[in-house]
């Protein structure tokens, strides 16, 4: 190993060494790319209905996967689709993670609030996951917004107890105590001492959040009080879709098949950064 | 030493074999020929007619109470039941002649008193019975002797008769009540079969009652097992777990249709869907607006939509319902898309404009709301669909929330009244008039339907209410419901109702 | 280790209060109330107006609240809006279901998870070893309601070989096992990916440390010594996280009862959250977070069981 490799040169390289992860974020860039250019790729306005064109199966002329029972494209519903789930996926582990990160450090580093929180936390954490998401959207009404905001509420005791974790032992670091000695600001410390040292089994955790949101958000929609029609979320198409499970399967499969394999891109995606940001933790 | 391996093919042939026996063995069929199985959407609320208002629950309050009267669905004429007849010697008595040596389930003889009794605790604000209104015009009830009974109206009111053959005015067991307190959980009624069994959320199990009045029902016993998922139920009925069902959506009916040992029919109802307007908002107030809304909808497409199980109408009384007139239909809008964009800019809204459309997550409701917000896009007509849960939807449109939504009626009594008088009455702003809708003509027109007991004076008068509503676009009629029935060969003598009832009491199995 | 769990059954208490403030607030926030749904759409406002005075919905909030939660502590959880009938007996029908499908699925984590854990571990680079964990994998990534359906479609629609839906027979006869299969593999396949894995590195781990070693010089079966040497030391991490799955599957039971149609607290809390039947809901709510906490808390306590090094004091 030449002096000249920094520690983020050999991680990269890590991460290049692990096929799965690294096709995994082919598959995320992919997607990322239809997101936006959704309008370019779709081939059809994916609200557009033709009665004329109901349920034709896969394969079809003019239609890649077929059409649903409005004669919407299913091709089109799933790229626009795929747009509204790395959407909730993003925003609802990142308001989870930002929220749950603040209440952590605080915790980990204000012995007198520690307490606190951390026994709020264990509330949330008394529900199971999916039951706090439904109790939100049951008050705030069903729609996508509001399953974003569920299912941020129940990421955040998540990510608060394990920068607590992290923080706690970060804190009695050395240079951290080195940096308290020298009078440095609390919020210095916290910022630019703690949180760059803690960050990555946070990043780690985050990649796989992402996977579990989108798949709790399909299942509100599922379920009839989350995102609702005519908006292509997969899992609305797949509710949509299972009065035609004895006619055409392939309406609510196709959507499924899509959920299935982006959750696990982002899971394994997680494993590989994981393993390349530090290989002796890995199991 | 040597070590014993595991090997490989000694796992894989125990997987097998654990596989291999878990799969041979094919569900058991429930094919008992006393029983029958139906297979329910829902739990019921509870098994007294009068505290319940929900159609789960009185599918199974119809098989243990009798009404005073019934209606003859093939001649629509009303026929005794529980009364063998009635007189009206003036306008505002009716004198009910009672059916002798009935007896309720628990062996109390049914009386005058009893239906007194029933009809005063329907109407008893304490009780907060949620069809207390179906007897409002009721002042007070005199017991004349053991099997009659008069009935004291504070005004005239026509359709008595048929509000006597509701689930509503089933007649309950006083004996009961002042046993139990209430008949939730503990039904005693007249007919032909009485509670055995009921699992929350899981079945009701009804059997024979020995002391019914009428012929001995052919089944022994009745089970009401709740699926809530049509395509679950679907399954059931396909794979004999469940003898029939109802009440399931649309695309499945073809699965059935095709399913040699299945018989599915799709009879039109009295249900009727519509989209309908809140005439608070200006916007609405404009005749131009409603007619343009009117004639951007494809009824056809919305019948495509629902696999073609829908009479597409333009009535609101609906054909199945007294009141109905074959001419209405011409009152109606046809579809002219190019007509309402001429008349959406002469309202002046040549761009079109923003609104919201209100439905319950419920049905085919879902479905229909996206056609329609897809036909109004057309004419420019941008529209947010507002899918609730029912519970919201029912007392937001009720407080006005809503610009436009889209609901049903399933006229239970098959009078035009009792369509006409709740929905679009001034009366009844507030309560089931979610419109908001108020027209001194037609409420005028309504009167006479609901003050008078002349049947052909107030036919006219619904006639000509449901024109004048049908051409001022109080609502867009949209649908008249065929209601589904699906069941296995082996039943027979089932029927459904217009009304979504069905009465199981001559239902036998061979 | 007493008073550990004297103090962890306190912590309970302020916790499952909070549940009932939760969700008893949270249910009378959202618009709606039980007595339009009673009432039904053609229900005059005179109707639904002499229904809430009846079920109490007219008073404060907090007032009911009150009276709610004084019921409770006299163990009382209460009678339904909707159907008038307790909500003890309500519950007292589904827990048993719920139970029953959450305890299914774990055992399928188990079977599949620990058990294709070990076979990987004791022929690591073999082919069982290199498919198990991208099934896993896939199994993680899948929406559970989903597979349900596919599996409702494949097994129960087409092929003919399980019932499509519902608990209709008794638990522990072959009907019963029959009906809770494709439940239960619904559920539980989304918890073996993380259960094998960590299985399979604990076992390996163990397989390769001295006495294990011992034992094979001394010639003990292959079965003993993975059974009782290797397993009992791989089970602490295993145990860890089929309590935490615990909680998923808990939850998971709110969407795997409605696709199968079981009649269990899952589907109680999604019905009473639509009819707004504010106790029955606190109830469901309740029960499920103390299965969880009393499961939590009995995982906590097996560590000590299986490995006497960890103590509570």
């Amino acid at each position: 190993m030449t002096k000249s490799t920094s520690l983020w040169q050999l991680r990269i390289r890590r991460f290049r060494k692990d096929r799965l992860a690294v096709v995994s974020l082919g598959i995320i860039s992919i997607l990322l790319i239809s997101a936006i250019l959704a309008q370019v790729i779709a081939p059809y306005d994916p609200a557009s209905q033709r009665m004329s064109e109901r349920r034709l199966p896969p394969g079809s002329p003019g239609h890649l996967l077929g059409t649903d029972g409005f004669g919407r494209d299913i091709a089109s519903r799933l790229v626009y689709g795929g747009r509204i789930s790395l959407m909730v996926g993003l925003v609802s582990v990142g308001v989870g993670m930002l929220i749950g990160m603040t209440l952590g450090l605080i915790a980990g580093y204000f012995k007198h609030l520690d307490n606190l929180i951390m026994r709020v936390m264990d509330i949330l954490l008394a529900f199971p996951g999916v039951l706090i998401a439904i109790i939100v959207v049951a008050i705030l009404g069903p729609g996508l917004y509001n399953v974003i905001i569920a299912i941020s509420v129940f990421s955040i005791p998540m990510f608060a107890r394990l920068t607590r974790g992290a923080t706690l032992s970060a804190k009695e670091e050395t240079y951290v105590l080195a940096a308290r000695s020298l009078g440095a600001p609390t919020s210095r410390i916290l910022l630019q001492h703690i949180l760059p040292n803690i960050v990555s089994p946070i990043i780690v955790f985050a990649t796989v959040r992402i996977g579990v949101s989108i798949l709790n958000a399909a299942a509100l929609s599922f379920l009839g009080i989350g995102a609702q029609p005519p908006m292509p979320e997969w899992g609305v198409m797949i509710s949509e879709g299972r009065n035609f499970l004895y006619t055409s399967p392939y309406i609510a499969f196709v959507p499924g098949l899509a959920i299935l394999i982006v959750v696990l891109s982002f899971n394994l995606l997680g494993d590989g950064i994981r393993d390349a940001l530090d290989p002796f933790q890995s199991d | 030493m040597e070590v014993k391996k595991i090997t490989m093919k000694k796992v894989i042939v125990a997987a097998i074999v654990l596989l291999a026996g878990l799969l041979i063995t094919l569900p058991t069929l429930a094919n008992d020929l006393s029983t029958l199985v139906y297979g329910a959407d829902s739990d019921v609320q509870g098994l007294s007619p009068i505290l319940t208002n929900d159609r789960v629950s009185s599918n199974v309050t119809d098989q243990i109470y009798d009404t005073l009267f019934v209606r003859d669905w093939n001649t629509m004429e009303i026929k005794p039941s529980l009364a063998l007849s009635y007189e009206n010697p003036d306008a505002l008595t009716w004198i009910i002649h009672l059916r002798p040596n009935v007896v309720f389930s628990d062996g109390t003889p049914f009386n005058a008193a009893a239906v007194k009794f029933t009809f005063e605790r329907l109407l008893d604000p304490k009780v907060a019975a949620p069809r207390a209104s179906l007897l409002k015009m009721v002042d007070k009830i005199d017991v004349v002797n053991d099997l009659t009974v008069k009935i004291t109206t504070k005004y005239p009111f026509g359709p008595f008769p048929a509000i006597l053959t509701h689930g509503n005015s089933e007649i309950v067991s006083p004996t009961a009540v002042a046993k139990y307190g209430n008949l939730m959980q503990h039904p005693v009624g007249t007919g032909p079969f009485k509670l055995e069994e009921w699992v929350p959320g899981d079945h009701i199990t009804l059997v024979r009652n020995d002391l019914y009045w009428g012929n001995a029902p052919k089944l022994k016993r009745i089970i009401f097992r709740i699926v809530p998922e049509g395509a679950t139920r679907v399954g059931l009925l396909q794979t004999g777990e469940i003898d029939f069902t109802d009440l399931i959506p649309t695309p499945l009916f073809a699965t059935l249709k095709d399913d040699p040992q299945v018989t599915a029919v799709a009879p039109l109802g009295t249900p009727i869907r519509y989209l309908s307007f809140n005439f608070q908002r200006k916007v609405f107030q404009n005749l131009k607006v409603r007619q343009a809304i009117a004639m951007a909808i494809d009824r056809k497409d919305i019948v495509t939509a629902l696999d073609g199980l829908a009479s597409a109408s333009k009535s609101i009384i609906g054909p199945k319902v007294f009141g109905y007139d074959p001419t209405a239909e011409a009152f109606g809008y046809n579809h002219d898309p190019a007509k309402a964009k001429a008349l959406l800019a002469d309202a002046g809204y040549p761009d079109g404009f923003t609104t919201t459309l209100w439905y319950g997550v419920t049905g085919d409701y879902p479905v229909v709301a996206q056609v329609i917000q897809e036909q109004l896009s057309k004419i420019g007509i941008k529209v947010e669909l507002k899918g609730l849960d029912w519970a919201t939807f029912l007392s937001a449109t009720r407080k006005g929330d809503q610009d436009m939504f889209l609901l049903g009626w399933t006229n239970l009594t098959a009078d035009g009244e009792e369509l006409l008088y709740p929905n679009l009455d001034s009366d009844n702003i507030g309560g089931a008039n979610r419109a908001f809708y108020s027209n001194p003509i037609t409420d005028r027109l309504i009167m006479v339907a609901r003050k008078n007991v002349d049947q052909k004076v107030r036919l006219a008068a619904l006639e000509a209410a449901n024109a004048a509503l049908i051409t001022n676009v109080a609502w867009v009629p949209l649908y008249d419901q065929l209601n589904i029935l699906a069941y296995l060969n082996d039943v027979h003598n089932l029927v459904v109702n217009p009304n979504q009832s069905w009465i199981l009491k001559d239902v036998y199995k061979k | 280790m007493a008073a550990y769990l004297i103090r962890r059954i306190l912590i309970l208490i302020p916790t499952l209060f909070a549940v009932t403030v939760v969700t008893f607030f949270a249910l009378h926030s959202a618009p709606g109330d039980p007595a339009s749904i009673l009432a039904g759409p053609e229900a005059s406002a005179q109707d639904i107006a002499n229904i809430r005075h009846k079920l109490g919905l007219d008073q404060p909030v907090i007032n009911q609240y009150f009276r709610y939660l004084w019921k409770l502590l006299h163990g009382d959880m209460g009678i339904s809006l909707t159907t008038r009938r307790s909500v003890t007996s309500m519950v007292l029908v589904r827990y048993p279901n719920t139970v029953r499908l959450a305890f299914a699925s774990i055992l399928i984590t188990i079977i599949l998870g620990v058990g294709g854990g070990v076979i990987a571990a004791i022929r690591p680079r073999s082919i069982l070893d290199n498919i198990t964990t991208p099934i896993a994998l896939v199994g993680v990534a899948m929406p559970g309601f989903w597979l349900g359906l596919m599996l409702m479609y494949l097994f129960g629609i087409k092929l003919r070989w399980l019932p499509v839906a519902g608990f209709t027979h008794p638990a522990w006869s072959w009907g019963g096992i029959k009906d809770i299969i494709m439940p239960a593999f619904s559920l539980g396949f989304l918890g073996v990916a993380s259960v094998l894995r960590l299985t399979r590195s604990s076992m390996l781990d163990v397989l390769g440390k001295e006495y294990i070693r011992t034992a094979w010089s001394k010639g003990l079966s292959e079965w003993r010594i993975i059974v009782k040497h290797a397993f009992r030391n791989a089970a602490i991490p295993v145990v860890t996280i089929l309590g935490m799955r615990m909680g998923i599957f808990l939850g998971g039971t709110v969407i795997i009862e409605s696709v199968f149609a079981i009649n269990g607290v899952g589907r109680m809390v999604l019905r009473s959250i639509l009819t707004r039947d504010y106790p029955v809901l606190a109830a469901s709510v309740l029960l499920i977070a103390a299965t969880f906490a009393i499961v939590n808390l009995l995982v906590d306590v097996s560590y000590s069981l299986i490995d006497v090094r960890i103590r509570y004091d």
